[in-house]
């Protein structure tokens, strides 16, 4: 069997294997009640020890990458013949390592994106902060300003995969407009008082 | 191609872990054909993982005992909490110079707090926790947006069901590769004796008595009776055994999970409320500047009730006998139904362990 033991949730001391044709049962550890299902990949060979692509023989289309092996699919996006370890399924479609990786680093593949920034709740983020630093007028406007950069630079681009992030755009524009319109009264305010006082002298 | 044609349904709501946090990460889970999506939604940035269902190798959902921690936190701080600003109140009119501050104010106070402390361990009462688990070839992930044993079972199911549609189902040959269950002795606590069928007396006696302490608590804030003074005390002692019988009658028998917590933990009230009581009594008796004004006790019983920290106490006793009484009754009286058309249908009642 290719599965390694699996683990309690609670405690994380290793499950008997015996339980695992059970379906449920408790933990002989910490006694915590379980339930499980075990699936055929458990005893499936690892992944690769069967991928390895046949060689080409002569007279056969040879893989793009690997021109000692045999072609045996067609890159969708730029038609390349490809092998067994090189063609690699996307949404339906067959891609090449290569298209791969220009999609995910374009962002055309959400099945392969890892994580996004959140850009307009950074930018509400800063401008609150700007907001909180009133008595410290240079840092909160600077803040308040960043705020309302980011959120613009920002309004373009989708912070969640799949969620439509409504508000948040408008209440990071304002809160940073606000932070910066006070911050910017606090320091000409202290300003004029500097001045007014050096001309008193 | 967009993510939303991909991840065409959502199978959780985006969900905290249970228990305190203050990064407020949530987590939600969507299905595509061929894998399911984990999407972990920090304050700042959303980050994903995808188990696929073709390399999913087991699934497994574990109850655990977080919940239990987390009653036991927002319940003791808000004995605490309420306790504490009650003291205060007295200490501060009693301090030399000062300007007697008005103690009802910290009697609300306390109340408000308590009830704000139950709260902040409500997740703890939204019932039993649990951790999914999801074992892959090359790791093993855990789904936090499955946190709640009840509620998350059939999704659990649901996709323990997309699976098997991906995989098929372990064939009898295959389940034996795993490991022959019957070679191997079976795991000890499944070797213990049958549960015990308790009819629920004691519990039926407490939570009874509880709600009838609520009604006595409620009259003597507007009723100077001595005669409900000593039925009050009655009453204390009363709810002290009916406390002590459930607790020991409940182990090891049928009665379910949820009502054994609720016991453990209306007796763990029982014992440090009445303990606190008595230690706020006495405290007061000797160090409250009392003075008898008259040669009938009860005048001067009268004189200590109208005191806003023993209102305060008696407002708090109130909320508890009715928070744990009510749902303590009505889960008493739901077991012992069940128990008894087991009875009449010649059944075995199971239980929870």
């Amino acid at each position: 069997m290719s599965m390694k033991r699996l683990q309690c949730g609670a405690c994380r001391a290793d499950l008997p294997q015996s339980v695992y044709a059970l379906g449920a049962g408790e933990c002989a550890a910490c006694g915590a009640p379980f339930v499980l299902q075990v699936f055929p990949a458990a005893l499936a060979p690892p992944a690769g020890k069967d991928a390895a692509a046949p060689p080409a023989m002569e007279g056969e289309s040879a893989c793009y990458y690997h021109p000692s092996k045999k072609a045996e699919a067609v890159c969708a996006a730029s038609g390349a013949f490809l092998c067994r370890l090189c063609a690699i399924e996307v949404g339906g479609q067959v891609l090449s390592p290569q298209a791969v990786e220009e999609a995910v680093r374009n962002k055309a593949l959400p099945q392969f994106e890892s994580d996004r920034p959140r850009y307009k709740q950074q930018a509400l983020f800063a401008g609150l902060v700007g907001l909180a630093f009133c008595l410290v007028p240079l840092v909160g406007t600077v803040l308040g300003a960043g705020a309302i950069g980011l959120a613009l630079w920002g309004r373009r681009k989708r912070g969640c995969l799949l969620d439509a992030e409504r508000g948040y755009l408008a209440a990071a524009i304002l809160t940073g407009a606000l932070a910066f319109v006070i911050n910017i009264t606090v320091l000409i305010s202290l300003a004029g008082a500097v001045f007014s006082t050096m001309g008193d002298l | 191609m967009n993510a939303s044609d991909i991840y065409t349904q959502r199978l959780t709501r985006y969900r905290t872990r249970p228990g305190f946090s203050i990064s407020q990460t949530k987590y939600g889970l969507w299905l595509a054909d061929d894998h399911l999506l984990q999407i972990t939604r920090g304050p700042y940035r959303e980050s994903y993982q995808r188990f696929y269902f073709r390399d999913i190798q087991a699934l497994s959902l574990t109850r655990t005992r977080t919940h239990r921690i987390l009653m036991a936190v927002g319940t003791l701080g808000a004995i605490l909490l309420a306790g504490g600003l009650l003291l205060l109140g007295p200490i501060l009119q009693s301090a030399p110079g000062a300007d007697n501050p008005d103690t009802v104010v910290f009697s609300v106070l306390a109340i408000v707090i308590g009830f704000a402390a139950l709260l902040g361990g409500f997740p703890g009462f939204m019932g039993p926790t649990c951790v999914c688990l999801v074992k892959t070839p090359i790791q093993q992930g855990r789904l936090d947006a499955l946190c709640r044993w009840k509620r998350d079972l059939p999704i659990f199911e649901a996709l323990c069901e997309k699976v098997v549609e991906a995989q098929g189902t372990l064939s009898e040959e295959a389940a034996a590769q795993l490991e022959a269950p019957q070679s191997v002795a079976p795991p000890e606590r499944e070797a213990v004796a049958p549960l015990r069928a308790e009819p629920g007396h004691w519990h039926l006696a407490l939570y009874g008595l509880l709600f009838v302490d609520a009604v006595y608590t409620a009259a003597i804030l507007y009723v100077a009776n001595p005669f409900l003074d000593l039925l009050g005390l009655v009453v204390s002692a009363c709810i002290v055994a009916a406390a002590i019988g459930a607790l020991a009658v409940q182990r090891r028998s049928t009665v379910p999970r949820p009502l054994r917590n609720l016991t453990a933990g209306a007796a763990a009230y029982v014992v440090v409320f009445f303990f606190f009581a008595l230690v706020v009594g006495q405290t007061a008796a000797v160090f409250g500047g009392f003075e008898q004004t008259s040669s009938n006790p009860w005048s001067a019983t009268e004189e200590i009730r109208s005191w806003a920290l023993i209102i305060g106490l008696n407002w708090v006793s109130i909320a508890f006998d009715i928070l744990l009484g009510l749902p303590g009754l009505a889960m008493t009286y739901d077991y012992r139904r069940k128990l008894h058309r087991a009875r009449q249908a010649g059944q075995l009642y199971e239980g929870s362990r």
